[in-house]
């Protein structure tokens, strides 16, 4: 009975032992687990600061390259514009080709100062989408061959860096609906609910299969709808059109300036 | 009392293994998985079987012979496909093929008329070397990343503990073995019964992740 019960605590140290080896493996897992999640997570912290730091490289380079458009290209070129218009008015019969020469380099002068504008932080921190996107509507429409339609709420709830890129990823979606969809009518509008902002890009084009995406910025399109926090996604019926849908994520005023460097 | 017999405590946890097995494991989707329930009914039949020849005045090793080899196939089956390596598997293979000589061998001398107890002894000690393989392969590999909802940990946790009891078992003299030990059981009776319960409450606990994954 005494070597019975010795076995019996005998087998109870083992299995003990056995647990407790058992235990080590399951909690060495779960820390390692961790740790592997907390290093995913570090890479995600590090690729997001890595896009911030894109953007305002961009963004000072924009700037350096307006700079220099409007100081020094801009400043030759109203000097050329300045001879010319000298050389016209001394001629008694200036040829035709002057004239029209000189009133290319007008439009190019102009062209450039609305480049340079473009690409001027303090224009770029005051932009507003709603306004921009009704002129890009306006010179759609005075072209005739496509209708636009703009509808959106009042007060926008994007930073002026954010409303850019968000300007940006429309554009590219209108020149697609244009260039490949050959659409006639596009209609663009934003919505708002709750804590999501949508925009939906729907167009009457030809549409287009999921293989032939190559070369529609759809890369693009869907790394700046990422660096806003959103998603992107596409319906498109051959023949009878496609539909963009832009969801993002709306952010308090300290967040927003957290994800784009505000 | 022969009802006690039939339904003893290791029986008891079969059932109740068996009816979850049943009840989670065994639709079509489950692949290995639903081989469960038609082992846990062979382990049953074969329980019941060794009883009844026991009643008879018969001897049973035959039974618990042929029993033991269809556990080292299931079993083994299970741990290969368990590895995901191509070097685990061929383990598995090799270590098996090695049981298969020493059961073979076993068979010749015995002529099936005795227990198999190196045959049992080196099925108990190939369980309890898969098992750390498996363990080991989970710490080295990122199979999982929590192991307490993995279902074929808690396969390989119930196999490690219920064959240590019995490798420890098998090494003790049969008189100490079927010595009573507390209320009519045997020590043996005792060891094996909280083994058994461990084994097939840990199966059912895997039985109902498996569920759940699906």
């Amino acid at each position: 009975m005494e070597t019975a019960n010795a076995i019996v605590l005998g087998i109870a140290i083992l299995t003990l032992v056995a647990v407790f080896g058992i235990a080590y493996v399951v909690h060495f897992i779960k820390r390692k687990s961790t740790l592997i999640e907390e290093n995913i997570a570090l890479k995600g912290e590090f690729r997001e600061q890595l896009r911030q730091s894109q953007i305002e490289v961009q963004e000072h380079t924009f700037q350096q390259i307006g700079k220099e458009l409007h100081d020094n290209v801009g400043q030759l070129l109203i000097t050329s514009k300045m001879l010319l218009g000298l050389t016209e008015r001394s001629l008694t019969n200036p040829p035709d080709m002057l004239i029209t020469a000189n009133a290319t380099l007008g439009q190019a002068i102009n062209e450039l100062r609305s480049l340079s504008r473009v690409l001027d932080k303090e224009w770029l921190e005051q932009f507003s989408f709603n306004d921009n996107l009704n002129a890009e509507v306006d010179r759609i429409n005075s072209s005739r061959f496509v209708q636009t339609v703009f509808t959106s709420i009042s007060k926008m709830p994007l930073r002026a860096a954010s409303q850019i890129i968000l300007f940006r990823i429309v554009q590219e979606a209108i020149q697609n609906a244009i260039k490949h969809g050959a659409a006639d009518k596009i209609a663009i509008t934003v919505t708002q609910n709750n804590a999501l902002m949508n925009v939906n890009i729907v167009d009457n084009g030809c549409g287009f299969s999921s293989v032939e995406q190559k070369g529609m910025g759809i890369s693009n399109m869907k790394y700046r709808t990422h660096l806003l926090g959103g998603t992107i996604a596409w319906d498109s019926v051959l023949d009878s059109g496609t539909t963009v849908r832009i969801t993002l994520p709306i952010f308090n005023e300290d967040e927003s300036k957290d994800r784009l460097g505000g | 009392m022969i009802i006690e017999k039939f339904f003893n405590i290791p029986v008891c946890a079969e059932i109740i293994a068996l009816l979850a097995a049943c009840s989670l494991v065994a639709g079509k989707r489950h692949t290995y998985w639903r081989l469960f329930p038609l082992y846990l009914g062979a382990v049953l039949t074969a329980e019941w079987l060794g009883f009844s020849l026991k009643q008879q005045q018969q001897s049973s090793y035959l039974v618990y012979n042929i029993l033991w080899i269809i556990q080292a196939i299931f079993f083994s089956y299970i741990f290969y496909r368990f590895h995901q390596s191509k070097f685990g598997k061929q383990q598995v293979l090799l270590i098996v093929g090695i049981f298969f000589t020493f059961y073979l061998s076993e068979a010749a001398n015995e002529s099936f008329v005795g227990l198999f107890i190196f045959s049992r002894q080196f099925l108990s000690i190939m369980i309890i070397f898969f098992s750390v393989v498996f363990y080991f392969s989970i710490l080295k590999n990122d199979l999982t990343s929590a192991p307490l909802k993995f279902p074929p940990f808690w396969i390989v946790t119930g196999l490690f503990f219920f064959y240590l009891g019995s490798a420890i078992m098998f090494t003790i003299p049969v008189s100490l073995r079927r010595g009573i030990l507390v209320a009519n059981m045997s020590l043996y009776d005792v060891v094996m019964g909280f083994f058994n319960c461990v084994l097939y409450g840990s199966w059912i606990i895997a039985f109902l992740w498996k569920r759940q994954m699906r």
